[in-house]
């Protein structure tokens, strides 16, 4: 005789009972079952440190930034790539169009892209240590990066590719300071 | 708001209660949020296994010292530079990432590499043959990550015994065992 299992009663929202009903009928599995299959990987992801609803926000911005034409790369590659380019000007200028590239990518893709940058930022930059991102009445930004243990050539390639970036989001820089490991932008709305 | 009831196993609920605890939230709010995220998941073909699956693939990519660049600005900066070496020594490094991380399968080695390469490249990794598919690719991009599979490869014990690289397709004669690869992995943690 199979070992009975002791089950207890959880108290859930009716319309995500009923969707998850007509999970488990199409999949041929018992609500019991599917329950069950969905807690255990609630509390795997909680032991990532994060919850199902963040991991599932960093899996959309990780799609929305691969499916842009966004690659990974070693840092060191990158690196050696950018010392060994002798045209500033020219690496400044190509950073700075695929940022205006992927801010009309984010207004065609997405309803507001404003409000979603912050963490599109915090999820894409890994080279960074923190973003922050301030508003202010929707006219005014500020963004902060900072970044202690990054090369500065890569702290100012990410500075020129967000300026494209919000270039094409409607915002004009205002403020521009880099100082060793930090950079304090800030935009206005162009008129 | 209707709430309904719903059965699952006391073990995972008591799990679940914890969790509730140590994040001073409800169980219900935590609940909910873990069944919304797995019918939004579901409503995209996929289920949150895999989602947890590539996040961890892309965690790992980071703590290996990778980053995200947009394709375009990364090929004009990239020029003529030959990086073969640094990518073989950054598969290298991947592979000892995944090694830690639990991976020892040659389909989960496969799919770790086509979560971090992309999509659009068809990559099959069997016991004596590596094959790399993409035709749009340049011959140079072509040949950084067939060097990068080289590092990954390596990395599990296998030696290269023959690379051929033409037209957006590569193929890798490989073969497990011997003293070549051990040597390989000594070489390129050493140097």
């Amino acid at each position: 005789m199979p070992e009975k299992i002791e089950k207890k009663l959880l108290v859930v929202r009716s319309d995500i009972l009923e969707k998850l009903y007509e999970i488990a009928k199409r999949e041929n599995k018992t609500l019991f079952a599917l329950t069950n299959e969905i807690l255990q990987d609630a509390i795997k992801v909680s032991e990532m440190n994060k919850t199902i609803g963040e991991l599932l926000n960093f899996h959309n911005l990780i799609k929305l930034q691969k499916d842009s034409g966004a690659i990974i790369v070693p840092s060191e590659i990158l690196l050696k790539a950018l010392k060994n380019w002798n045209n500033k000007e020219e690496m400044i200028k190509a950073w700075r169009l695929a940022g205006e590239w992927y801010g009309k990518y984010l207004i065609a893709k997405l309803e507001n892209p404003l409000e979603i940058l912050p963490s599109l930022f915090s999820t894409s930059f890994w080279h960074l240590s923190e973003v922050k991102m301030n508003m202010k009445n929707n006219d005014k930004i500020n963004i902060s990066l900072i970044a202690p243990n990054t090369e500065q050539i890569l702290i100012e390639i990410t500075v020129e590719y967000i300026d494209g970036i919000m270039s094409a989001l409607g915002f004009q820089n205002t403020k521009c300071d880099i100082i060793r490991g930090v950079a304090i932008l800030e935009f206005s709305k162009k008129i | 708001m209707k709430r309904k009831f719903v059965a699952a196993r006391a073990d995972l609920v008591e799990k679940i209660s914890e969790l509730a605890k140590k994040s001073g939230r409800t169980m219900f709010s935590i609940l909910n949020e873990a069944l919304d995220a797995f019918i939004k998941a579901k409503e995209k073909n996929k289920d949150l296994y895999s989602v947890l699956e590539e996040v961890s693939i892309i965690e790992i990519a980071r703590s290996a010292g990778m980053i995200f660049v947009p394709e375009v600005a990364y090929d004009s900066i990239i020029g003529n530079n030959n990086f073969e070496d640094y990518w073989k020594n950054s598969g290298q490094l991947f592979g000892k990432y995944l090694e830690i991380n639990g991976f020892k399968e040659l389909k989960d080695i496969e799919k770790a590499i086509k979560e971090i390469i992309g999509e659009d490249i068809d990559i099959t990794i069997s016991n004596n043959k590596i094959v790399c598919i993409c035709p749009r690719l340049m011959e140079s991009r072509l040949r950084d990550i067939a060097s990068f599979l080289e590092g990954v490869i390596t990395n599990f014990g296998f030696n290269v015994l023959g690379k051929e690289i033409s037209k957006g397709i590569v193929v890798m004669r490989i073969k497990k065992g011997g003293n070549i690869a051990r040597e390989n992995r000594k070489e390129t943690f050493s140097s």
